[in-house]
């Protein structure tokens, strides 16, 4: 008997302004790390002065469109802002949970351990990106204050050094949960091969991906319709 | 070379602020030319500039306060620039090894201004509120630090730094380290044995000893902002201690983990799935199996 | 009947007592010549803020002369020790800037040529003028001057001249009263006397940088030349008892050794006398010790001042009080007080004492300080000190302008209030002073500020003709 021959359908999932603004973030936030490392790590700036008065100047500039891109896409899609809030501040369900206590294994073990279905976002996923927005935000505010506070103005000594210690936890905070999620996001780990294309390229996920990654929502999807079948 | 120091004694100083103008022409650091610069911000004192700027590194400060004595007043007249700290924190927070500590071994904070990146953390950390810079702006770039660097440039040509050789009468001294100390000791018994019961040595041992060695005539209060026990702020060691080792840590532990998860991810396949959502099953594609099926009425989705 | 005046270098119209009626008064002479090497008060006397709404209506023909600076010339300088250095030109004058001499020959040389040409009153002092300082390029050396100062003899002294041959002289002793020796300033003789190097100032006394220092009594007899004869501290035999023993061990110039007198500063007495046989033996210690008295001896009293014999105390010519010792008030020899231009005050409507003095990061009218924006970054503006209690009767705070005003002049300055000036209870009742400080004025283009002078009366000390800067009477109240 010959196979038979699913139709292979994929699922829009990320807006093109959704894409941008990652996109545009994303790009940012690395010049940002590392020109920021230029300062951060002392033999860097030892070795290459001049590099890092360069560096030093992108940050600033790089820094304010990590600012403001967000910012802007809120405020001229303030109705994708709202749906972006309602998905990732949701009341946790008893597959969120197990999903979180199953992670760490499930990294060390994916052949093995299988994890439950998981609503739009996926719990870990709130928990990391909740993270990643967390830090952004504390780098952003202590960044601004010691740019504005050492030209335009001149901020207390206890108040800078204060800002600095901020900026290095973020920092720190950004270094791991940002390498975790490219990792994840870009797909390099081998199970989530594939979901690159989310935010880098046509923003759509595969039937079949987003079924693993995503069952409720996946499902919920394709019964309403929104869905494409890709022509062979 | 042996440890050196510059030694103030506010007991001697006139206030003549030949110091504060033989530094400026040394180091060919600008005054304000345009007109009546300053008359709009004058505070009614002689103590001017108010403070350090980036072009002044050295500036004498006034204080004066009435007492019950012979002369019905103290005035006090200090010696405000950078104190060449030997535990100087501004060397801890600098990025780039701009500032360090002569490599003479004289003990005093000096910097190689090519190296310096304009961060101003140096400014932050300093216990004394002595680094300034100038090309101070917005866009970052070209912002340099200035601030004393005891004539390293004539003390390495056995000269004096030029604040010394312009004091007429002779409240600053400069030579050996522990020279200065005993000289300063000496001076502070013979005030006290004068009346002046504050009278006191300071920088033997502040901040891991100072190559700036202050008599006072009087208490520390006279000679505002000079801090009574100059101390790095705790964050300096976070900042330079703590932060830059978890850093690495961090860096290296999440790589190492990810890592770790990529090898033993190796080989990993899953077969695609399709969802029917007539029948509400999720099926194997190349099996053709049911591997789930969603029970609607049991609620579940 | 003055028609004009010729200032070189000097700024009075700043520096002067009751300035403000003095540059309204210089405005009716024909003629000014301003010899400066800046833009003074002086030199801009019409732009006074208070005279240059009506400069259009002043008559006065102004000159400003550039001069030379210090440095674009050679000469000497001196200063209140006595001691007098040769300077050397370091650099060409900047422009069209001439030294002073420079300018002084050729005004006198084209008032030869007029009167020559045209004859005049009184012809023989210009054009019988010894005048013969040129150098090679017809400008004046001051080298030749310098023989003139000194002192030379006067035997073939023209042919001398033209051929740089002087016959210098090397002290005042030297000098005669029969015409066979000239000099210029006698107590000079000595400072550039060595007739076998006439061009080279560094063979000169006046020239020497030696820094011996013998004994170690800070006189370096051989630097530079200290008039008169080099005699660094003068009447020093008083710094030895009647015996010639110091009063202080080591530290005197002169010393009797039992023989003969140790001298490592040129004695201001007789010290040595040359004997009936001709040698010269040591005068021993006797009470002679002030040798331009004709005793040679002290006096209780003074014969030479104007307001001698003994010393008085005296009221200002503006004073809050009255005089208890001595019933004439203020200093009946003083100059000038009966002027009415000098407004005197009372204490009734002026009841606060004003005193003035430098600042000390600026020289005397600050025309030349002014320049050094170092100097002005530590000082930005003129300023008054004043008593905090004065400044809470009178609402004034540290900062605020003030204005200080007379019946002669009206200042606005900033005010510094301090507790370093502190009421004084004068015969009983409280007295309010206040410092200001004079070195500013309108003319300078970094800084500006009014002329303290203005305030101060014109009067004169009957010997020195010094005005009454330091005590007058003003109000003060927040501007």
């Amino acid at each position: 008997m010959a196979k038979r021959q699913y139709p292979e359908r994929v699922i829009p999932r990320h807006s093109l302004k959704t894409r941008i603004t990652h996109d545009i973030v994303a790009v940012t936030c690395l010049w940002l790390m590392v020109s920021g490392a230029f300062v951060f790590v002392p033999a860097l700036a030892a070795a290459f002065p001049a590099a890092t008065q360069f560096f030093r100047m992108s940050h600033r500039v790089m820094g304010t469109i990590f600012i403001v891109a967000p910012i802007l896409s809120a405020i001229t899609s303030p109705r994708g802002f709202k749906e972006f809030l309602g998905k990732y501040f949701v009341k946790w369900t008893p597959q969120d949970w197990e999903f979180l206590k199953k992670f760490v294994p499930y990294m060390l073990g994916a052949k093995r351990v299988h994890m439950p279905d998981q609503d739009e976002v996926k719990s870990g996923q709130r928990f990391a990106d909740g993270l990643l927005i967390l830090s952004s935000i504390l780098i952003a505010v202590s960044g601004v204050v010691l740019w504005l506070g050492t030209s335009v103005f001149h901020a207390s000594a206890g108040v800078l050094l204060a800002m600095r210690t901020c900026h290095d936890v973020a920092f720190i905070l950004l270094i791991v949960f940002g390498l975790a999620h490219i990792y994840l996001g870009a797909g390099i780990f081998q199970p989530y091969r594939g979901t690159s294309r989310l935010m880098w390229g046509d923003g759509k996920v595969t039937e079949a991906d987003a079924l693993y990654h995503w069952g409720f929502w996946a499902r919920k999807q394709i019964e309403k319709g929104n869905y494409e079948e890709v022509k062979k | 070379m042996s440890e050196l120091a510059i030694y103030f004694d506010s007991s001697l100083c006139t206030a003549c602020r030949g110091c504060q103008a033989s530094c400026k022409v040394w180091n060919e650091l600008p005054s304000p030319i345009d007109f009546d610069a300053g008359k709009d911000t004058f505070a009614g004192t002689y103590q001017n500039p108010p403070d350090l700027n980036k072009d002044t590194r050295l500036i004498i400060t006034f204080k004066e306060r009435e007492r019950e004595n012979a002369y019905g007043i103290d005035w006090g007249f200090g010696r405000r620039a950078c104190m060449h700290c030997t535990d100087a924190a501004c060397v801890e927070v600098c990025p780039s090894g701009c500032l360090h500590h002569d490599t003479d071994g004289t003990g005093f904070v000096v910097y190689d201004v090519d190296k310096c990146i304009g961060c101003q953390y140096c400014r932050s950390a300093c216990p004394f509120d002595v680094p300034r810079h100038r090309g101070v702006g917005v866009q970052g770039a070209g912002i340099k630090i200035d601030k004393c660097t005891a004539c390293i440039d004539r003390v390495r040509h056995d000269r004096k730094p030029a604040c010394v050789g312009a004091c007429q009468p002779g409240a600053l001294d400069f030579g050996d380290r522990d020279e200065m100390i005993a000289k300063a000791h000496e001076r502070v018994d013979a005030l006290k044995a004068k009346g002046f019961e504050d009278a006191r040595v300071y920088g033997e041992t502040e901040m891991g000893g100072l190559h700036v060695i202050n008599v006072l005539k009087y208490d520390v209060s006279m000679y505002e902002p000079l801090p009574d026990k100059p101390a790095k702020s705790p964050l300096v060691d976070v900042l330079s201690k703590v932060a830059k080792p978890l850093g690495a840590v961090a860096a290296v532990g999440v790589v190492g983990g990810l890592a770790l998860t990529y090898a033993l991810a190796h080989g990993y396949h899953r077969d695609k799935l399709y969802y029917d959502e007539k029948n509400h099953d999720v099926i194997d594609t190349d099996t053709g199996e049911v591997v789930k099926h969603i029970d609607k009425e049991a609620g579940e989705r | 009947m003055i028609k004009g005046y010729w200032f070189f270098g000097q700024n009075p119209l700043q520096s002067l007592g009751n300035s403000k009626y003095l540059r309204n008064v210089i405005a009716n002479l024909d003629w000014l010549v301003f010899d400066d090497m800046y833009m003074t008060e002086t030199a801009s006397f019409w732009d006074a803020p208070d005279m240059r709404d009506k400069a259009s209506e002043i008559n006065t023909e102004c000159y400003f002369l550039p001069i030379a600076s210090l440095f674009e010339k050679n000469g000497t300088v001196i200063n209140s020790g006595r001691v007098m250095q040769w300077r050397y030109q370091a650099i060409e004058p900047r422009g069209d800037s001439k030294w002073d001499l420079e300018a002084i020959w050729l005004v006198h040389q084209r008032l030869r040529q007029l009167y020559e040409e045209e004859g005049g009153a009184l012809p023989d002092p210009i054009l019988n003028a010894k005048w013969d300082y040129a150098g090679d390029d017809g400008k004046p050396d001051m080298r030749k001057v310098a023989w003139e100062l000194n002192g030379y003899s006067t035997y073939g002294a023209t042919e001398d001249f033209e051929n740089g041959t002087p016959k210098l002289l090397d002290g005042y002793s030297k000098l005669k009263a029969d015409g066979s020796t000239a000099s210029g300033v006698w107590i000079y003789t000595g400072y550039y006397g060595n007739p076998d190097a006439p061009f080279d100032p560094a063979q000169q006394n006046v020239g020497r940088r030696l820094r011996d220092d013998p004994d170690g009594l800070n006189i370096f007899p051989k630097w530079a030349f200290s008039w008169p004869a080099n005699r660094r501290i003068l009447y020093n035999r008083a710094s030895c008892d009647m015996d010639g023993k110091p009063w202080r061990e080591g530290l005197a110039p002169v010393e009797w050794d039992g023989e003969k007198w140790v001298t490592n500063d040129v004695p201001d007495f007789v010290a040595s006398k040359t004997d009936s046989d001709g040698n010269t033996v040591a005068v021993e210690p006797n009470n002679k010790a002030f040798f331009m008295n004709w005793e040679q001896n002290a006096r209780l009293f003074a014969s030479t001042l104007n307001d001698m014999p003994l010393p008085e105390h005296y009221e200002p010519f503006e004073s809050p009080t009255e005089n208890l010792l001595n019933g004439a008030g203020s200093n009946p020899a003083m100059l000038f007080n009966s002027y009415d231009s000098n407004k005197k005050g009372t204490s009734g409507t002026y009841p606060i004492v004003a005193t003035t003095y430098s600042f000390t990061e600026h020289w005397s009218s600050g025309a030349e300080t002014h320049n050094a924006p170092v100097l002005n970054e530590m000082m930005p503006t003129q300023y008054c000190e004043l008593p905090t209690e004065l400044a809470q009767e009178k609402g004034i705070e540290n900062g605020d302008d003030v204005r200080i005003f007379n019946d002669r002049g009206s200042i606005v300055v900033k005010a510094m209030v301090t507790k370093r000036i502190t009421p004084l209870t004068v015969n009983g009742s409280k007295q309010y002073t206040i410092g200001i400080v004079h070195d500013w004025g309108w003319a300078n283009v970094y800084t500006h500020g009014d002329i303290t002078n203005d305030l101060v009366p014109g009067v004169g000390d009957p010997n020195s003709f010094i005005a009454e800067n330091k005590a007058f009477l003003v109000d003060i109240e927040k501007a």
